[in-house]
């Protein structure tokens, strides 16, 4: 709401993002709108399809090809830093303030540490990259810089490292080294895009404790993209549920995981037998599949899956996502809809 | 990498080896030996009758060239006077093998060059922008034009480029010197009147190899525009056409490094037709012709050095290519 909004670091409204295809127009954001306030932990989870990775690149304004953000908005508070107030999602993505943007206050750590280095560069080599983009620095302090990181990053032997490559190194290790890279220019928010599913349990759990101390100690926001609820449960102090390209509740990670409102929500997290479960590869699934992208159900996208469908509702316009009346939870559901609220459908009362 | 190259380099020595023996074979396929090609050839043809004269000249012939010697022996003393760079004598030409080749060769060499060369000028940046532009109006011109590139046969193109420089421009764009440098030792003025005549042929036979180049850049490239590495240097903010040449580009180009070696024979071989079109004093129409009139080891001696130089060309490749991918040296 207002007060988070203007508190927030970054706040996404309305934002829609379009793959135009040759078999159409795949709508991957379809209106979502989160905030990310400073130093705290959001978690967006959603299986898999529903735009997750898509939100992460468009903050960054690194979309893959055609995908392009044809409405909403993404503020950068920039406010505290001594900046302006920024539209990341009208600014052009080859331009001087997005290029300042990627990999300075914004970083980003991907699913494959593996693929996610250059085969042929050391590592030390896309480190210092970093580092020399972004800062004031000699080569000689940039390659100092990465090995203090590495070292903070707990990567035995960094001088050492620091010469080699992606392949000579473990998965956990690699993905401390781009934990490392992300965090070298101090970022105000790292997102990090489904960081530990390339990664066995126990290198997930090694890797999750590492992006909490350095949360800590660096006071940064982090958007953790995950369809593991049990990751979410372990990191996040807010969660935004999406479907299909829309937010379809969010708030407190307590109340979420305690008093989910909507029924994708409460699925999701009946589908998982424990909560604090960390290791689950994969949310088994809710009744019914997610519909094909170009062809999605009218009303409230959730519809045809959904156990508490409500024809000549549900089917007939799209629930307003908005603040519960005496919770900090935001929902979009006809179950909790005022009747007011509705719009485009006849009423009976 | 030191392992690697030792490794290399003996494998190297073994296949100049076999080449060498095959080559040494192939002089002893046609029927009759060097001595009995050589005596025909003076007294007018295979089919002039042999008198006893001749035969006593052949025998001794035979004698003095070690040919009445068993095979193993014929082909060590072959092989000692070839290293030493003694190819023997030419039949047709009744002089050292030497020289008749020397020239050739260095100008076989200069047109490969100046091929490769302009292949990799044009194809690569071509190559690069249509991958980035893909399914932009320049990536679909470049890839027809290319198509045709690929379409047209070297001598139709070469025959083409003559006729327009005859009718449109009076000049005649054949030959790869001026007269007044065709036997005026190396100079720089040489050098340069070379370069003059040389894009000719080099766009003759480079065209082919350029669309092809341009495709395969493309395509590979296109592939490797989408691994998670380059968005990974996109979102730490490197500047779009540094990420694009220091990554996808030096990977995309990795598989022309190690076919860098084959490149050198498959204009030799390729070169024939258009060197014998454009009258350009390569290896090429020597080898032909030696082959045509049986000039043995004039033949083998040609076929040799291509083997060599292929050899060579493939060892380079190698070491580039450790040199240019980390993967290779680990592996190893
Ligand atoms: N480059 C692309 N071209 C076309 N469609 C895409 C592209 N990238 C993603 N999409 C589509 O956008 C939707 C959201 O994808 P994504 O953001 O990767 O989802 P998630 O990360 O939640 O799995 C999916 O339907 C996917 O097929
Ligand atoms: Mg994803």
């Amino acid at each position: 709401m207002t007060d988070t909004r203007d508190s927030a670091l970054l706040s996404i409204n309305g934002l829609k993002v379009h793959y135009p295809t040759d078999e159409g127009v795949v709508k991957a954001l379809d209106g979502v709108s989160l905030d990310i306030l400073p130093g705290q932990t959001l978690g967006v989870v959603g299986e898999s399809g529903c735009g997750k990775s898509t939100i992460g690149r468009a903050i960054l304004q690194i979309l893959d090809k055609p995908g392009r953000v044809v409405d909403g908005e993404m503020m950068w508070n920039a406010r505290e830093s001594g900046g302006q107030t920024l539209d990341i999602a009208i600014q052009n993505p080859d331009g001087h303030e997005m290029r300042a943007m990627r990999g300075g206050d914004v970083a980003m750590v991907f699913q494959e540490p593996m693929t996610s280095f250059s085969p042929i560069h050391t590592i030390g080599n896309q480190m210092s990259e970093a580092i020399l983009l972004h800062q004031d620095k000699t080569p000689a302090e940039a390659r100092e810089w990465s090995i203090e990181l590495m070292n903070m990053v707990g990567i035995p032997n960094a001088p050492q490292r620091f010469h080699e490559y992606s392949y000579q190194l473990s998965g956990g290790l690699r993905q401390r080294a781009m934990i490392a890279m992300a965090i070298s220019c101090s970022p105000k928010l790292l997102i990090a895009d489904e960081p530990t599913t390339a990664l066995d349990v126990t290198t997930q759990a090694q890797i999750l404790d590492l992006l909490r101390k350095l949360q800590e100690e660096q006071k940064m926001a982090i958007m953790l993209i995950t369809h593991n609820l049990g990751v979410i449960a372990e990191m996040a102090d807010a969660v935004v549920v999406m479907y299909l390209g829309k937010a379809v509740e969010s708030g407190p990670v307590d109340d979420i995981f305690h008093r989910p409102k909507h029924p994708y929500s409460q699925g999701l997290l009946r589908s998982i037998p424990s909560v604090q479960a960390v290791g689950h590869e994969k949310l088994p699934s809710i009744a019914g599949s997610i519909p094909h992208p170009f062809n999605r159900p009218s009303g409230c996208t959730f519809g045809p899956r959904c156990p508490s469908f409500m024809p000549g509702a549900c089917d007939a316009s799209v629930p307003r996502y908005m603040t519960l009346d005496g919770t900090r939870q935001k929902v979009s559901c006809f179950l909790h809809h005022p009747p007011e609220e509705v719009e485009e459908v006849p009423s009976d009362d | 990498m030191t392992i690697f190259l030792v490794r290399r380099t003996l494998i190297a020595f073994l296949t100049t080896f076999v080449i060498s023996i095959i080559a040494f074979l192939a002089i002893q396929l046609p029927p009759g030996d060097f001595a009995s090609v050589y005596i025909q050839n003076l007294i007018g043809g295979p089919t002039a009758p042999s008198t006893v004269g001749n035969l006593v000249l052949e025998e001794q012939l035979r004698a003095e060239l070690g040919l009445d010697q068993p095979q193993v022996v014929q082909y060590a003393k072959w092989i000692w006077r070839t290293v030493r760079l003694d190819f023997g004598t030419s039949i047709e030409h009744s002089v050292k093998i030497s020289e008749v080749i020397g020239q050739r060769l260095v100008n076989t060499v200069f047109l490969a060059l100046g091929t490769i060369i302009f292949t990799w000028v044009l194809a690569v940046p071509i190559g690069i922008y249509s991958a980035v532009k893909h399914n932009s109006p320049t990536d679909y011109t470049v890839t027809f034009v290319g198509f045709l590139g690929l379409a047209v046969p070297d001598f139709l193109l070469a025959l083409s480029l003559l006729w327009i420089g005859f009718t449109y421009f009076d000049i005649s764009i054949g030959g790869l010197y001026s007269p007044e440098y065709l036997e005026a030792s190396w100079s720089f003025g040489k050098f340069v009147d070379l370069l003059k005549h040389l894009w000719i042929p080099a766009i003759v036979l480079g065209t082919a190899g350029t669309a092809g180049l341009i495709r395969i850049l493309r395509n590979n490239l296109l592939d490797e525009l989408a691994k998670p590495y380059v968005v990974a240097a996109r979102a730490r903010g490197v500047p779009e056409w540094k990420l694009i040449l220091k990554y996808p580009v030096r990977m995309a180009l990795n598989p022309f490094i190690s076919t860098l070696g084959y490149l050198l024979p498959f204009l030799l071989s390729g070169s024939v037709i258009v060197s014998v079109v454009l009258s350009l004093p390569t290896l090429g129409p020597t080898l032909l012709r030696a082959l045509i009139v049986e000039d043995l080891y004039l033949a083998s001696t040609i076929v040799l050095m291509l083997g060599v130089l292929t050899v060579i060309g493939t060892l380079l490749s190698d070491i580039m290519l450790v040199v240019f991918d980390p993967r290779i040296k680990i592996a190893e």
